[in-house]
């Protein structure tokens, strides 16, 4: 009846060629509005005595035990960035795997240094990364330039929640067409004033309660879609990455693995991908959150084999990507998405699934869009409030005036990712990710390092931290996207993250370069700085304190949690 | 300084703790070294070689950190009676709050009287290589 190794079964729709699915739009409402009824509900959850604190609105009160802290570091990792933007990349190849790397070294390294974070910040109630770089090298300007990168690097980063959620409207049926700008994005307008009211309400536990909900919506999706879809294609994982990886019989190089595509150029690449990914993602304001927030200083590590799952289910949901080709999606003109890769996964489900199953596993990836989203935003308006606002606009702001600047800052952010999505070509959302991590990942010296060792003068390292973020930007600004036949540019600027090293051959991920002349400049200005005898920052912590545990006779108190719920 | 930090804190290089630079780095080596695995043969279970390394990896990672944290868990409570038996227990955190802000010179001297530094981990081993 079907040859062999051919996905017939499986229907292609042209997305955007049928109407509002019903169905789908239905159930993605339904899940819509009971995140929203818990988001408000979540305000009222394990509520602190003064719930317009930042400490509480921000951090939930530091009270989160090992299953919050998995549910809401599972909010840093499952992102539209897992569900859209890496099985979207692999539609142009292996390449795109080298998130599967970036998220096994992430807890080695988060198994270094996040307890010694957690312990300082602890003992001298540190909310945000500045705030630690700031009072580990007693300068202001430190904090601010950590506190600045920070709060721009995370709105690309929701730019990409925002294009996941665009994705799944655009496969429904909502959106998408339309001449206006506002009658095409309409939709991602909608869900952008959910995101909002209920973060701005509730503060972080509005997400760590979505969390749960999420996670269980998501886990359901992935597990029926990597057991079922493998049976509707014919051959099923065998044929799967047969059919991705050949075009009309002839097999495509680049998909079974790198080497076949340009020889041993793609290997350099891919690692510096995953390394500096992966350096960067704890450096980012909303990933310290998740940790920040937890009860004792072994509570992350404690569950770092757990939090390695999600990485194993992140690799299956980029090879959603695979799938999506096997059955006939892929980025190109003709291949059914309209020409954008992003909307693979929530075409594919579209196409395999049951319209209301479709509407489930949608409503999965555009909560699990929200939630990140939520936390990121909150994260960003924490380090503005604190090391923005207090340091160096109104030092003796009270904290409720501080809980209200977060909340207001929290919403301005949004707008900034909003600005990105429309500002910038959405089709290669993985993108907007990597240009957060160039930025952010320029922190690294002043936290990481500064957790170990406080060699580096502060001066060095704030010229260091802006030499590497304009480095970063400029060279990202400069490169230019071409379409497959390597000549038609289709974008101007920021159209790729991997950019040749000056004076080498290699082509690396800007942010490593961008980090190494980073350093270059911190450790040669270090040494002029202390020949020359320019005064050193008052570090305001000592060795004690980054081994500090909850439990210790003297650490400061925290704002009481109902205790019945603080040993959830 | 901190050198008599490190002789009240034991050891710095302890069996535990190198099993878990180990556990650390190994992972590293193994999904970062591309060429390694950069190859599609062999298959398994229809996964190319370089797809299915790098997921196995992601497994053999999680016990590897199960193994690090638990390790690392056991020597510190195994350390950490030890200290709080000590008499220095309520006096080291005091001494802490003063000298702290005062003067970045003074850094270390409550981790040298004990109490959190039983708590040390790996990390330790380049603890605070200060000012001067």
């Amino acid at each position: 009846m079907t040859r062999p190794l051919s996905a017939s079964s499986v229907p292609t729709p042209n997305v955007g060629s049928h109407g509002v699915n019903k169905t789908e739009l239905f159930v993605v409402v339904f899940f819509f509005l009971l995140v929203s009824v818990l988001g408000f509900l979540a305000a009222r959850w394990r509520r602190a005595r003064d719930a317009n604190h930042l400490e509480e609105w921000g951090l939930g009160g530091r009270s989160f035990g090992g299953w919050v802290t998995w549910f809401l570091l599972g909010g840093d990792l499952y992102t539209a960035y897992t569900f859209v933007a890496v099985p979207a990349a692999l539609t142009a190849g292996a390449f795109g795997f080298f998130a599967v790397p970036y998220t096994i070294i992430v807890w080695p390294l988060v198994f270094l240094f996040l307890p010694r974070l957690w312990s300082v910040s602890r003992k001298h109630g540190y909310v945000t990364p500045a705030d630690f770089a700031r009072g580990r090298y007693g300068s202001k300007s430190l904090g601010l330039g950590v506190a600045i990168v920070g709060v721009v690097a995370t709105m690309p980063y929701i730019a990409l929640q925002l294009v996941g959620i665009q994705a799944c409207l655009d496969v429904i049926g909502i959106g998408g067409k339309g001449s206006s700008t506002f009658a095409k994005d309409l939709p991602l307008f909608i869900a952008f004033a959910v995101l909002a009211a209920f973060t701005y309400t509730s503060g972080l536990r509005a997400p760590a309660v979505i969390a749960f909900v999420k996670d269980f919506l998501i886990y359901l999706v992935i597990i029926v879609a990597v057991i079922y879809i493998p049976t509707r294609v014919v051959g099923g994982w065998h044929g799967i990455f047969h059919l991705a990886s050949t075009t009309k019989g002839k097999t495509k190089p680049g998909f079974l693995s790198l080497n076949e595509a340009n020889g041993k150029a793609n290997a350099f690449p891919y690692a510096t991908l995953a390394l500096g990914s992966a350096m960067a993602l704890f450096m980012y304001p909303h990933a310290q959150i998740g940790v920040l927030s937890t009860k004792n200083r072994n509570t992350v590590r404690k569950n770092l084999a757990g939090l390695s799952m999600y990485s194993l289910v992140l690799g299956f949901i980029a090879l959603l990507g695979y799938m999506a080709l096997a059955v006939g999606f892929n980025g190109t003109p003709t291949g059914h998405l309209g020409g954008n890769a992003q909307r693979a996964v929530p075409a594919l489900f579209d196409a395999v699934f049951p319209s209301w199953f479709a509407g489930v596993a949608f409503a999965a990836v555009a909560i699990g869009a929200l939630v990140p989203a939520a936390i990121m935003s909150i994260a960003a308006a924490n380090l503005f409030t604190r090391n923005i606002f207090v340091d160096f606009i109104k030092p003796d702001a009270t904290p409720k005036q501080q809980a209200q600047v977060s909340k207001t800052v929290s919403l301005l952010v949004k707008f900034g990712a909003l600005i990105f999505v429309l500002g910038l070509d959405a089709t290669s959302a993985i993108n907007f990710q990597l240009l957060g991590g160039v930025l952010i990942l320029q922190t690294f010296p002043a936290i990481v390092i500064g957790l170990f060792n406080r060699w580096f003068h502060r001066w060095a390292l704030v010229a260091g931290l802006w030499s590497g973020v304009i480095y970063g930007i400029v060279v990202a600004w400069q490169q230019k996207k071409f379409a497959a036949d390597g000549k038609t540019v289709l974008q101007q600027h920021f159209g790729n993250q991997i950019a040749k090293v000056p004076g080498t051959h290699l082509y690396s991920y800007i942010a490593i370069t961008a980090l190494v002349l980073n350093l270059l400049v911190a450790v040669v200005l270090t040494l002029v700085f202390r020949a020359l005898k320019v005064a050193d920052g008052v570090d305001e912590t000592q060795a004690a304190d980054y081994t500090a545990d909850e439990g210790d006779a003297d650490l400061p108190d925290l704002i009481e949690a109902e205790p019945a719920l603080a040993e959830i | 300084m901190s050198e008599s930090e490190q002789s009240t804190r034991g050891p710095v290089v302890t069996p535990a703790r190198l099993i878990a630079a180990v556990c650390v780095i190994v992972p590293f080596i193994a999904v970062l070294g591309v060429p390694i695995f950069d190859k599609d043969k062999p298959e398994v279970a229809g996964f190319p070689f370089f797809f299915w390394w790098q997921l196995l990896w992601v497994a053999v990672t999680a016990a590897l950190m199960g193994l690090a944290y638990y390790v690392v868990r056991r020597e510190e409570l195994a350390r950490r009676p030890v200290a709080v038996g000590g008499t220095v227990v309520a006096a080291a955190p005091k001494a802490d709050g003063h000298d702290g802000a005062a003067s970045s010179e003074t850094d270390g001297t409550a981790g040298t009287d004990g109490t959190a530094g039983a708590a040390g981990t790996e990390g330790d081993t380049a603890e605070e290589g200060d000012a001067e």
